[in-house]
């Protein structure tokens, strides 16, 4: 099962084409993103994927593991908790109510028979990673669910013994009802995981948590793929904080129905010598289809981040509306912003705006604040949040505001 | 209560302040007035502890309850917490934080660091209402980003609603007048005057004799190239009015 990057033409193309500098001379401290999927090729190359020596070992599960699924599904938050170890979806420790949701492991061809039309599937990296099969969820059958408010969890965790990074299987939800979903995805697993939703008729909410809880400390892919027809608003918050996380993080968007509508929001919060690299991609293929994203980072310490947004406006998608905005903030002078907005418009009656801003703190802000009797720190922490309070405030409406608001609390990203 | 002696500041190797020197008394009202580039703002900020500007010389004593205190050796938020409020000429603008976050965060710093109980924030809140009502401030602002999107009249406004806030010992008070209109500037000049007791002191920089017309000072200073030439009394600043700083 071995897999060969070169194999690839389309991914290299796609690589040097949207990730990395356009000009040589430009001075773009970019995450290697074509070393790390080498890496990775390397790590498989290395294991024999196929021995089951390792995958048919009892997983133990620590008790720190336990806490937290019993902690999720105990939580009044969340209706439905999916638990997946060592980057496979594991049904005995989720829960899945009966009548809510049907869950089946399915092939690419029942997939493809199922009429789901997913480009993912056309995705390099998908097949780089060998994907056949996929965790299939589908919320479509039920008519009961007409206009329910569905709260789901998904928690990524790693057991021992650790498996080599293989094959993934993507979660795929299909959704066809008008009711709201709102997912929480917590990342706290070295493997590499990729979630799929479609969403048909219905309105829906995403949150994702993702990061370094508990410990990742390797590479991760990440991807995300929607196809958009109706409203779709996604909230977005990453934690990067242990020593040398490389983190790749890839969302997409395609506007599909006219008036389909997207809002984006990501705050991601980068320490130590964690690199993230995020692309997102929003193709507006209908006339006034709107697109609103929202990037915000903080950096400390030596992390690197590197957001690439890239809004595509087709020919026929006129009086459509996309803005694209990225504002970081470097909390120390070895923190590294790298920025790349894009916007390519085919159509001539478009609105459209980027925009990039990277700073770090104003020495005048704090001023002001520790002249009220703030002491620096505090002081700090405050800008800190005030800058992250705009993206906050968006996920605090909803019922996981208290739950992150814990969260940042616990990081210590502000008092 | 603030006993400045032979004081020289620097900003970026150039001297802005040279051999300042000037006492302020407990119940006075002092006033600095001079042409532009002549020091003021840098000699308030500098009490203040903007990190900007260094002090290459002098002393400056801060007595408090007959403690007197280095106040050059302290943090800029110890100087706030023992007693000195500065407001800017330039409120800054923090997206993100509440008024009535900020203010509230402010005041707990304030009551923890005298040993007083900190109110609860719906007892703060009845606290701030009559300042906002004597600024003629909506208690909308309370619920506003920190000066974001304010009038230059609402900013200044805002800044004395802190010092009633505050209730600091010391009051430093640079250009507080300047872009208010008429009945701002009245209003502001109430809440300085609401503020002013026999225990407590302000040092005013402005360059309007008008503002004179509301707060009564006690003593007027002029500075000019970053020394204080010449000090008198309220008529100090007629004559300014009418001669211009040029015939001084």
């Amino acid at each position: 099962m071995k897999n060969n990057l070169t194999n690839y033409p389309i991914w290299n193309d796609k690589t040097n084409r949207e990730s990395l500098p356009f000009e040589k001379n430009e001075q773009f401290h970019y995450t290697p993103l074509k070393m790390l999927l080498e890496k990775m090729e390397a790590t498989v190359e290395s294991t024999d994927i196929g021995n089951t020596d390792l995958a048919n070992q009892k997983l133990i599960i620590s008790d720190e593991i336990l806490q937290r699924i019993h902690f999720f599904s105990q939580s009044h938050f969340f209706d439905i908790l999916l638990v997946s170890l060592n980057g496979e979806f594991n049904l005995h420790y989720s829960q899945l109510p009966k009548g809510k949701i049907f869950h089946k492991k399915i092939t690419t061809e029942e997939l493809q028979e199922k009429n789901i039309s997913f480009n993912l599937l056309k995705e390099p990296l998908f097949h780089y990673l060998n994907n056949k099969e996929f965790h299939f969820f589908d919320f479509h059958a039920n008519a009961e669910l007409e206009n329910e408010n569905l709260k789901i969890v998904i928690l990524h965790l790693d057991s021992t013994p650790e498996l080599p990074i293989s094959a993934l299987t993507p979660l795929v939800f299909h959704l066809n009802q008008k009711c709201q979903l709102n997912l929480l995805e917590i990342r706290e697993s070295l493997y590499p995981a990729a979630t799929l939703i479609q969403n048909e008729k219905m309105d829906f909410t995403y949150h994702k948590i993702q990061g370094s809880l508990v410990k990742l400390e390797n590479t991760l892919e990440k991807i995300h793929y929607l196809e958009l027809n109706t409203f779709t608003e996604i909230n977005e918050l990453c934690l990067w904080n242990k020593n040398q996380d490389i983190a790749i993080d890839q969302i997409t968007g395609n506007l599909l129905h006219e008036k389909s509508n997207i809002q984006l929001q990501v705050l991601s919060l980068l320490t130590k010598l964690s690199k993230y690299d995020l692309s997102i991609h929003i193709n507006h293929q209908r006339p006034e289809t709107i697109s609103s994203v929202l990037v915000k980072s903080l950096a400390q310490d030596e992390s690197m981040g590197t957001y690439t947004g890239k809004i595509f406006v087709e020919k026929k998608a006129q009086k459509s509306e996309a803005r694209y905005l990225n504002k970081n903030l470097t909390l120390s002078p070895r923190a590294t912003i790298n920025g790349r907005p894009q916007l390519e418009i085919f159509a001539d009656d478009v609105k459209c705006s980027h925009g990039f801003t990277c700073g770090k703190i104003q020495e005048e802000e704090l001023f002001y604040l520790e002249s009220r009797g703030l002491n620096k720190e505090r002081a700090n922490k405050l800008l800190i949040q005030a800058f992250s309070q705009e993206l906050l405030n968006k996920i605090s409406k909803t019922h996981l505001g208290e739950f992150l608001h814990g969260l940042l609390k616990k990081e210590d990203f502000y008092a | 209560m603030l006993d400045i002696s032979n004081l020289k500041v620097s900003v970026q190797g150039t001297p802005i302040i040279n051999e300042l020197n000037l006492t302020i008394n407990p119940g006075e009202t002092h006033v600095i007035m001079g042409p532009n580039g002549s020091g003021k703002s840098t000699l308030v900020k500098t009490l203040a502890g903007h990190p900007a500007y260094e002090v290459t010389d002098g002393t400056v004593n801060f007595t408090v309850h007959k403690k007197i205190m280095n106040l050059l050796e302290m943090e800029t938020s110890e100087r706030s917490l023992k007693g000195l409020f500065l407001s800017f000429q330039y409120p800054v603008e923090i997206p993100g934080v509440t008024n009535l976050n900020f203010l509230f965060e402010s005041y707990k710093y304030h009551c923890e660091s005298q040993g007083v109980t900190v109110p609860s924030e719906n007892e703060f809140i009845d606290f701030l209402k009559p300042k906002c009502e004597l600024l003629k401030m909506n208690v909308d602002f309370l619920n506003r980003n920190v000066n974001e999107g304010f009038s230059g009249g609402e900013k200044k406004k805002n800044e004395i609603l802190q010092l009633l806030t505050l209730n600091p010992k010391l009051a430093l008070l640079d250009e507080t007048d300047s872009g208010l209109d008429v009945d701002a500037l009245k209003v502001v000049s109430e809440g300085v005057n609401t503020f002013r007791n026999k225990s407590n002191a302000a040092l005013i920089v402005t360059h309007y004799q008008r503002l004179l017309n509301y707060i009564k000072p006690d003593v007027i200073h002029l500075m000019v190239k970053g020394k204080i030439i010449r000090s008198g009394g309220p008529e100090l600043a007629l004559e300014v009015e009418e001669k211009g700083y040029g015939l001084l």
